[in-house]
C-alpha cells in the first residue's frame, strides 16, 4: 500500500514464535491480521501445536518478561514487520470453576460422614448415633450453609478474571480443604467433645458472629460481582452501597476476606475447638497474603484511591 | 555417657543463605537438611534423655539400645558438621584446599546413611517407653476438643523418611558430579 509516497509494509503482518527457554523456532505465521489479538495468535498457534492448548499458552515480547494479555491486539505492540513473541507452557490447565466446586464440595460430604458417625470412624458402638449436644448440630448446620453458600457462589455469582489454573493446584487445595474438614469435623462430632465452656451464651454470641459475617461476606460478593459486567474482565475500585454491611469498603480493601475470618472465628468459639481456631489461624495468613496482594495492584493501578484502606484488618493490617 | 551437643551442633540451625555466592544450594534442601537434622536432635534427646534419666528395670535394655543407636547418629552428623562448617568458613576466607571439598562431597555417602539409620534405631527404640508414659501426648475429653497422639506422630517421622532421605541424599549425589568434574577440568586447565 502507498503511504505518505513511501511503500509501506502493515506492521505485524507475519508473527513467529520462539521457545522462550531454548529460542527454538516453533512456529512462523503468515498473512496475520494487524487487529488480531493475542488470543486468536494462540488459537493459530494451536492448530500446529495441538497439545498446547490456548489456555496453557504463555506469550511474552521478552522470553523472561510478563506475558500479554489474550486482549492486546498484535498492531499496538512494539513489534517490528515481523513479531517474534516467546513461548513458555504453563502446564496442564484446570478451570478456576471446576477447582471450586472440587474444593467445597468435599468438606460438606466429609463432614456429614463424621456427623452421622458413619462406621469405622469412632467405636462400633457409636455407628450412626447422634449427639446429646446441641451445639454439635447447630455446628453442623453452619459448616453445611458455608460450603453450601461456597458452591452457589461458585455457580452464580463469582466473575472470575483467569479461566483457568495450573492443574497441580486441584490437589494441593483440596488436600487444604478436605483435609481440615476431616480434623475439625472429627473433634466436633466426637462421642468424647466438651461443649463450650460458658454454655449457651458463649454459642449465642458465636453464632451471632458467624451469620453476621456470612451475611456481609455474601455481600460483598454481590457488590463485587456489580462492580463487573457479565464476560467482561474490567476491574474498579469497590464503594460502598446501600447495604450496610459493604460499608466495609471504606476502610478495608478486602471486605469478603475480613468476613470470612470473622465466620471462622466465630464457628471456632461457637465450637471451642483447637483444629477450628487453627484452621482460622492458616485461612487468616493466607487470606491477608491475597488481601496484601489486592490492595497492591489496586495502589498501583488506581491513582486516586482512598488512603484510608487497609488490605484486610481496619487501621491494623 | 553424655555426648556433647553444644560446640558443633546449634550451627545445625542456622539457615544457609545464598550468602555463598559461588555455591547455589537448593534453599528447600538446605532446609530440609537442617530441620530433619534440628528435629531429629529434638526428638532423639529428647527421648533418649528420659530412658536415662528414668532407670526402669523393663526398658533399662532398651536405654542401651538407644545409647548405641544415639552414638550412631552423633559421631556420623557430628563428622558430616565438622567438615561442613570448615567448608564454609574455608570458602568464605576464599582459600578452599581442596580435600576439604572432596571431603564433604564424599563422606556423606557413607555419613548419611549412617545418621539416618541412627536417628530410625533411636526413634524405633524408644517407641514403647513412648507408648508407655504417654510422652506429649493429649487425650480427649478435654476443654479445648483436641488431641495428639506422639507415638503415632513418631510414626508418621519414621514413615516420611522414605521419600524424603533418596531426594537428599540424590541430590548430594548430583551436586558432588557437578561439583567434583568441574574441578576436575579447572585442573586440566592450569
Amino acid at each position: 500500500r502507498l503511504r505518505g509516497g513511501v511503500w509501506n509494509q502493515e506492521k505485524g503482518d507475519k508473527v513467529e514464535i520462539l521457545d522462550a527457554k531454548t529460542r527454538e523456532k516453533l512456529c512462523f505465521l503468515d498473512k496475520v491480521e494487524p487487529q488480531a489479538t493475542i488470543a486468536e495468535i494462540k488459537n493459530l498457534f494451536t492448530k500446529t501445536h495441538p497439545q498446547w492448548y490456548p489456555a496453557r499458552q504463555s506469550l511474552r515480547l521478552d522470553p523472561k518478561g510478563k506475558s500479554l494479555k489474550d486482549e492486546d491486539v498484535l498492531q499496538k505492540l512494539p513489534v517490528g514487520t515481523t513479531a517474534t513473541l516467546y513461548f513458555r507452557d504453563l502446564g496442564a490447565q484446570i478451570s478456576w470453576v471446576t477447582v471450586f466446586l472440587t474444593e467445597y464440595a468435599g468438606p460438606l460430604f466429609i463432614y456429614l460422614l463424621f456427623y452421622f458417625r458413619v462406621p469405622f470412624i469412632y467405636g462400633h458402638k457409636y455407628d450412626f448415633t447422634s449427639s446429646r449436644h446441641t451445639v454439635v448440630h447447630l455446628a453442623c448446620i453452619c459448616h453445611s450453609f458455608h460450603y453450601i453458600k461456597r458452591l452457589l457462589e461458585t455457580l452464580f455469582v463469582h466473575r472470575f478474571s483467569h479461566g483457568t489454573m495450573p492443574l497441580r493446584n486441584i490437589f494441593k487445595n483440596c488436600t487444604y480443604y478436605w483435609g481440615f474438614a476431616a480434623w475439625m469435623a472429627y473433634y466436633i462430632n466426637h462421642p468424647l467433645y466438651t461443649p463450650p465452656t460458658y454454655g449457651a451464651q458463649q454459642v449465642k454470641l458465636a453464632l451471632a458472629i458467624f451469620v453476621i459475617c456470612q451475611l456481609g461476606n455474601f455481600s460483598i460478593h454481590m457488590a463485587l460481582r456489580d462492580l463487573r459486567p457479565a464476560g467482561s474482565k474490567t476491574r474498579k475500585i469497590p464503594y460502598p452501597t446501600k447495604n450496610p454491611f459493604t460499608w466495609l469498603f471504606l476502610l478495608v480493601s478486602c471486605p469478603n476476606y475480613t468476613y470470612e475470618v470473622g465466620s471462622w472465628i466465630g464457628f471456632a468459639i461457637m465450637t471451642q475447638c483447637l483444629p477450628v481456631a487453627l484452621f482460622s489461624l492458616v485461612g487468616f495468613t493466607q487470606m491477608t497474603i491475597w488481601a496484601k496482594g489486592k490492595h497492591r495492584s489496586y495502589l498501583k493501578e488506581f491513582r486516586d484511591y482512598p488512603p484510608l484502606r487497609m488490605p484486610i484488618i481496619p487501621f491494623l493490617l | 555417657w553424655n555426648p556433647s551437643f553444644s560446640p558443633v551442633h546449634p550451627f545445625t540451625v542456622l539457615p544457609k543463605h545464598s550468602w555463598l555466592p559461588q555455591y547455589r544450594f537448593t534453599f528447600s534442601t538446605s532446609c530440609q537438611q537442617a530441620n530433619t537434622q534440628k528435629l531429629t536432635h529434638r526428638i532423639c534427646v529428647s527421648l533418649w534423655a528420659p530412658t536415662h534419666v528414668v532407670p526402669h528395670p523393663c526398658i533399662s535394655y532398651s536405654s542401651v539400645q538407644s545409647e548405641d543407636s544415639v552414638l550412631l547418629f552423633v559421631i556420623a552428623w557430628t563428622i558430616t558438621e565438622i567438615i561442613r562448617y570448615s567448608f564454609y568458613t574455608f570458602s568464605l576466607l576464599n582459600h578452599l584446599p581442596y580435600l576439604i571439598k572432596w571431603a564433604r562431597y564424599t563422606l556423606f555417602i557413607v555419613l548419611y546413611p549412617m545418621g539416618v539409620s541412627g536417628e530410625l534405631l533411636t526413634i524405633y527404640a524408644a517407641l514403647p517407653f513412648v507408648r508407655q508414659a504417654g510422652l506429649y501426648s493429649i487425650s480427649l475429653p478435654n476443654k479445648y476438643n483436641f488431641s495428639f497422639d506422639y507415638y503415632a506422630f513418631l510414626i508418621l517421622i519414621m514413615i516420611s523418611y522414605i521419600p524424603i532421605f533418596p531426594q537428599l541424599y540424590f541430590h548430594m549425589i548430583h551436586q558432588r558430579r557437578k561439583i567434583l568434574s568441574h574441578t576436575e577440568e579447572h585442573k586440566k586447565f592450569e
